[in-house]
């Protein structure tokens, strides 16, 4: 959109802003999101039954248990190996990573410089799109995570 | 003599109480018994009695401190000799209990963010995302080529081949040389590009495909070929490298 419009991109930036408001303003069925760094337009959720009849299928993907938690250590932990996932999860995860690769949610970004070599993933584009991030820092601080899971065993 | 008249004797009970205290501060674990002389206490306690109560004695606490600082030197004579397997398996126990505690508030981090994660994944679902446009792309690194890819390939392409799954190196005609000069005469017919799949004929002996990646590699290595995948599992495209240019302009 830079190269296209020869525009700064906050110049870009803020007239996104502005057709956004217009948009909901306008109550427009439509929206635009800013997601996996960049802007997306989107369908508003109260009209996903009525798409999902115009694509006359239901073509996204929901996620595993095991596969969200092991994308999950990926996004915190960027880029990790194998071992390092199954440390944390405590079971073997060599299927749920091949079909995280598969589905393109994940990619391999080179290796460890240990012994073996073992390969190092990160999450890609699509792991955000799917999950609606603007980037992975748009998750939740892992500090943040644990203060709130002691304030709930206290409670 | 003064300062002897002001010095208050303390009682039998007293002392045995004392003795008692360390002996439940011990057992607790309050107090390390590596540290303390019983020998001292003893012989303190001894000298106590011989000058203090040598004529009549209450045996009732003299005896429970006999059964106090007798547990005590058990205990520490038990410290001298090596642990029992019992013993090492019961601290081992003790141990993982604490790595256990270390590994669930880990643990339990991620479950918290995979319900967090699972809402987001519910809400976008019923969101339709028309196209992406990233504002930043002219930032983005340009993704290396990885040889796992490679790997990944020949791999593949072997569970594919169920040609003889016995290797026969003796009896094999065909070298890396001879098949890197194919390939190279290959680039030359097909426009300098070729896949895997199109230098591999039907029923191509494991052998043979084994050769083809090697002599692939060989000429990577020399900067001959070089090679792109445009997605996740998807073909890989060996082209010659000084067509890199030509190739991007036929892409675009």
């Amino acid at each position: 959109m830079v190269n296209i419009t020869c525009r700064e991109a906050e110049e870009i930036k803020k007239a996104i802003k502005s057709l956004q408001e217009e948009y909901q303003l306008n109550n427009r069925p439509f929206f635009i999101q800013e997601v996996s760094g960049g802007f997306s337009f989107a369908t508003k959720p109260e009209y996903f039954t009525w798409i999902k009849k115009l694509y006359n299928n239901d073509k996204k993907y929901v996620l595993s248990r095991a596969s969200i938690e092991t994308l999950a250590i990926i996004a915190y932990n960027q880029p990790v190996t194998r071992m390092e996932i199954e440390k944390i999860r405590g079971v073997d995860c060599s299927s749920v990573l091949l079909n995280l690769l598969k589905n393109g949610f994940i990619k391999v970004k080179g290796r460890k410089k240990i012994p073996g070599n073992p390969f190092l993933y990160r999450v890609t584009e699509k792991f955000l799109l799917h999950f609606g991030l603007k980037s992975v820092s748009d998750l939740p601080p892992l500090e943040e995570l644990e203060m709130q899971n002691e304030k709930n065993e206290i409670t | 003599m003064q300062n002897n008249s002001n010095l208050t004797i303390p009682k039998i009970e007293q002392i045995s109480n004392s003795v008692q205290l360390l002996y439940l501060k011990v057992r607790n674990g309050e107090i390390e018994l590596n540290k303390i002389s019983l020998l001292n206490i003893i012989e303190d306690y001894l000298t106590y009695l011989l000058t203090t109560h040598s004529e009549s004695i209450n045996l009732e606490i003299v005896a429970n401190f006999l059964v106090e600082i007798s547990e005590l030197i058990l205990w520490k004579s038990n410290l001298l000799l090596p642990l029992s397997q019992k013993q090492i398996e019961e601290e081992i126990k003790n141990d993982t209990i604490f790595l256990k505690e270390d590994y669930w508030i880990e643990y339990k981090k991620y479950q918290s963010l995979v319900k967090i994660l699972a809402e987001k994944e519910f809400k976008q679902r019923e969101i339709y995302l028309t196209c992406f446009n990233s504002l930043n792309k002219d930032d983005e690194i340009p993704q290396e080529n990885s040889f796992s890819e490679l790997i990944f390939a020949i791999e593949s392409i072997l569970v594919r081949n169920n040609s003889k799954s016995i290797i026969d190196f003796e009896n094999n005609e065909v070298n890396i040389v001879i098949k890197m000069e194919e390939i190279e005469e290959n680039f030359l017919k097909n426009k300098n590009q070729l896949t895997f799949s199109q230098m591999i004929y039907k029923d191509c002996p494991k052998i043979e495909i084994i050769i083809i990646f090697l002599a692939l590699l060989q000429l990577i290595c020399q900067g001959k070929v070089d090679y792109i995948q445009s997605q996740n599992f998807g073909e890989i495209l060996f082209y010659r490298k000084e067509d890199k240019k030509l190739k991007k302009k036929n892409t675009q």
